[in-house]
């Protein structure tokens, strides 16, 4: 049973599949519940081509509650197509209408058979968390696009598309996406990323065209599993973006297992990379050394983003990891974690662990200030919300994002430390005793 | 029965007459039967109650807000904690075994972690359309655990879909403070302050009144916004109450006026030189500091004159779309900078603010509506103003129809410097408008062309019983 929780930070299963449609372009969420639904999510989405108050919305009333808001999401979709441009249109129904019973799936396919693109996901955020939205609404418009698109099914070789990155709840998700593909057409592929910049509508038929499903989190197996099924496209589960070179290249190595790459290309291209990620590091090394940089850390996250980062800071970095925390909601039920690893999003909960496990710094997200501040530690935002930066296209994943890493933790690690020493030289003067 | 006895409270619509949507004149309005009610047949996404409940709850000192429903009805708590609200939130996390088996165990739970973890003065309950669909009992587990707790528990009705318009949830809150923490003793017993009723002001805007209040010598006492346990169980005492925004602030003032006895003094929006100058003479009257008021508005003399002789919009074609009483004052202020109104997007109208409108000497195209920019793109597109005047997240967009947007959310505009401090922002924006040009020229707003040619209430209908 689940329990209350402080300060959540994996909001509802609606608010997901809002916001990853909203980043497709072209494709419209018409959103059945009760007002301020998208508001709630989208008044933080600083960073976004839409405001949430020009997202297609319901708002059902009182009368609809208790007389059903079928005729209301009927008339909704019928005037959403004439107001807004779109080449699908997505509806997505929230609690209330779950509760009430209204038949989404018939007012679908009622517009379906006017001739309009219009697909349904049942998103209500008592069914689960931001992550279900994304995966639940990904795999409805796999599952419904063929009714209303044709979508292209003539395997090509050298095509993949990525999975499991969420738009917003990875807050990198562009940036990483970016990264993914550049190294992926670096050793001569074609890749699909789906969401963000110049993906539309296109790029999702051309889906079960893909040779190879690349999945990024537990999120994406779901998705992978379907379409494996639908398309007999096999996947590869790589769990987590891989950052900086040792992974990134165990990365490339494995979708070599899947597809037949130019290994001269391949080789050429990993070299330039890795000699890059060696000569910021040799550049570093006197502040490593000097600062001590070397500190036992806590990191915090969703699932994924804790495995790719905690294995660039022990692998590469040297710093050494005393507690591993989960925020994602866990998908089995039966899960046994590893000594010293936890799965909560409480704060409070997530704050007790933190300080039981001795940490010299911490790798999470905003909400871990109040801890970091209260056990004078420094610490870098790597997991949603980031509540203080702005983020457009940065990434920790990859090659570049390895570097891009190196060079965010050093500033604050260096800047924690010269406030240390200044701090020591005020308590200095006080503790000396020469008349000034 | 007064007004904090009740043990719930009505929709707005049926108490005031609320209605949020409209599209007429300023005017036309003294026509509109209160009975009846506009709908739209399409519509985009807008603010609730539970979220005017949070964003009011969000800077009471010493309290915790429990939202009872699934987590993400309390998402956008995250939001107003990076822009700076202090108290935290938990939230009962309801899954869907506990819509189906119930969620008092839950609430319990939950209400005594939060307790445990910040043993706070206040904590308040935020009830979500899960629950009152539901019809989970709040209120057995609120009497038992004020037994236990050393914490004032408040819950507050929200539901979401019983009135249409989110200002409902600023009555709700100022209800459940007025029933659950105001504590009435001698009635008579007054003290020398004043009750500034504030529920969504920006920290800007209320320093300036503070500021105000201070060269008046006069004691504010800031409630609910920025107040604690103490400063609402006393607020009975005050000599007087009044709202900053009284469509916002009109019922725990009114409310301590007919149980306790504090005058409540009804005051316009405090924006613009003549508004602002009314204001402090009303509010000075009570506290019998007329001198003082008038010395302060004869200190402003020459920086108005200067200022009003400049006329700096003249010229400009500006259309506003804010908070409804907000925007009346504004209206005012506008109009001493000579600048040209075309057209106004208010958020309601009802029985606390159609006189304002009604009453204007030069009529107005009004349109009511929370959001609905579909609706304000379609006026745009026709009347084409310069200047568009908005809230922070439904401003920026103006730019792809070639209008200099301008926000205002976090620019003081209450008092004396409010002119000063909107042009020196509308400077900016007319002086540089590099890339709101840019914008313009490279993106293009969703709205298919064919609806922007529509006459703009295409999709209002009136509410069939």
């Amino acid at each position: 049973m689940s329990q209350g929780i402080e300060k959540s930070r994996n909001s509802c299963a609606l608010q997901g599949a809002i916001s990853t449609v909203l980043e497709i372009e072209g494709v419209v969420p018409i959103v059945h519940s009760t007002a301020g639904c998208t508001i709630q999510q989208m008044i933080g989405n600083k960073v976004s081509n839409h405001n949430g108050f020009d997202i297609p919305a319901t708002n059902i009333i009182e009368k609809q509650v208790i007389f059903g808001g079928g005729s209301r999401l009927r008339e909704q979709i019928k005037n959403t197509v004439k107001v807004i441009e779109g080449e699908l249109y997505v509806v997505l129904t929230g609690c209330t209408p779950e509760l009430v019973g209204d038949d989404v799936i018939t007012m679908t396919k009622e517009s379906q058979e006017q001739g309009e693109s219009v697909i349904y996901f049942k998103a209500p955020g008592f069914k689960g968390k931001f992550h279900l939205g994304y995966e639940g609404v990904v795999n409805a418009i796999i599952d419904q696009l063929p009714t209303v698109k044709e979508v292209n099914t003539s395997k090509r070789a050298d095509f993949v598309n990525i999975w499991g990155i969420i738009p917003k709840q990875d807050i990198h998700w562009q940036g990483d996406l970016e990264e993914i593909k550049r190294i992926l057409e670096g050793i001569g592929l074609q890749v699909n990323t789906l969401f963000g910049l110049g993906q539309g509508i296109e790029a999702w038929q051309e889906v079960p065209a893909a040779a190879l499903n690349i999945v990024f989190s537990k999120r994406g197996i779901r998705i992978a599993e379907n379409l494996e099924k639908k398309y007999d496209t096999p996947f590869v589960n790589v769990q987590a973006i891989p950052t900086g070179a040792k992974d990134t290249i165990n990365f490339i190595e494995k979708i070599t297992d899947f597809i037949d790459i130019d290994r001269e290309r391949l080789e050429k291209f990993i070299h330039i990379e890795k000699a890059r990620e060696e000569y910021w590091l040799n550049s570093l090394l006197n502040l490593y050394v000097d600062y001590n940089f070397q500190r036992t850390f806590g990191i915090v996250g969703d699932e994924s983003t804790v495995y790719s980062i905690n294995s660039f800071l022990t692998k590469t970095l040297g710093l050494l990891s005393n507690v591993k925390i989960f925020t994602d909601p866990m998908q089995d039920e039966n899960e046994i974690l590893a000594n010293n690893t936890y799965r909560t999003d409480t704060l409070n909960e997530i704050q007790e662990i933190l300080r039981e496990h001795q940490v010299e710094l911490v790798l999470g997200s905003s909400l871990e200030k109040d801890i970091c501040e209260e056990l004078n530690i420094p610490w870098q935002v790597i997991s949603f919300p980031e509540l203080e930066k702005v983020i457009l296209s940065k990434s920790y994943g990859g090659f570049k994002g390895g570097v891009r890493l190196l060079e965010d933790l050093s500033t604050i690690l260096l800047s924690h430390e010269r406030k240390l020493q200044q701090k020591n030289k005020v308590n200095l003067q006080l503790l000396n005793f020469v008349e000034l | 029965m007064g007004a904090f006895e009740r043990n719930k409270l009505q929709g707005r619509e049926k108490r005031l007459g609320t209605l949020s949507t409209y599209l007429g004149t300023a005017h036309n309005l003294a026509r509109e039967d209160d009975e009846r009610q506009n709908i739209r047949t399409f519509s985009q996404a807008t603010f609730d109650e539970v979220i005017y409940t949070l964003k009011s709850l969000g800077d009471i000192q010493d309290s915790v807000t429990v939202i009872h429903g699934p987590s993400g009805c309390g998402n956008i708590k995250l939001q107003y904690g990076a822009e700076g609200s202090t108290s935290s939130w938990y939230s009962t996390n309801l899954d869907e075994r506990d819509t189906i088996l119930g969620s008092d165990e839950k609430l319990r739970r939950t209400i005594s972690l939060a307790y445990q973890n910040h043993e706070p003065q206040i904590i308040f309950i935020v009830a979500t359309p899960v629950v009152a669909i539901n019809n989970d009992d709040i209120s057995a587990v609120v009497l038992e655990l004020e037994e236990e707790l050393s914490a004032k528990i408040v819950p507050i009705f929200t539901d979401g879909f019983k009135s249409k318009t989110a200002i409902n949830g600023y009555d709700l809150v100022l209800h459940a403070i007025g029933k659950y923490l105001v504590q009435g003793g001698d009635k008579e017993a007054k003290s020398d302050f004043l009750n500034l009723i504030s529920l969504s002001e920006n920290n800007a805007d209320i320093k300036e009144v503070l500021l105000l209040f201070k060269e008046l010598g006069i004691k504010a006492q800031l409630i609910p916004q920025f107040s604690n346990y103490g400063a609402i169980k006393n607020s009975f005492q005050a000599k007087a109450s009044i709202a900053l925004n009284h469509d916002e602030g009109y019922f725990l003032g009114s409310g301590l006026e007919e149980n306790y006895n504090v005058p409540y003094i009804k005051t316009k929006v405090p924006i613009g030189y003549k508004n602002t100058e009314d204001w402090l003479e009303i509010v000075a009257e009570a506290f019998n500091k007329q001198d003082k008021a008038k010395a302060i508005i004869g200190g402003q003399f020459f920086k108005k004159r200067k200022l009003l002789e400049e006329a700096p919009l003249s010229g400009l074609k500006i259309y506003i779309n804010l908070k409804t009483s907000r925007a009346i004052s504004l209206l005012s202020l506008i109009k001493e900078l000579s600048g040209e109104i075309v057209g106004i997007t208010i958020d309601e109208v009802d029985k606390l603010n159609k006189h304002e409108l009604e009453n204007l000497k030069y009529d107005l195209p009004v349109h009511v509506a929370n959001g609905q920019l579909f609706e304000v793109a379609n006026i745009l597109n026709k009347i084409k103003p310069d200047l568009y005047i908005g809230e922070s997240g439904r401003t920026a967009w103006v730019a792809k129809l070639g209008i200099v947007p301008i926000s205002v959310d976090h620019v003081a505009l209450y008092g004396f410097n409010g002119g000063e401090n909107l042009m020196n922002i509308i400077h900016k924006a007319i002086k540089n408008k590099a890339l709101i040009n840019d914008i313009w020229q490279t993106h293009k707003l969703n709205y298919k062309n064919i609806w922007l040619k529509k006459s703009t209430n295409w999709y209002i209908k009136q509410e069939v019983k």
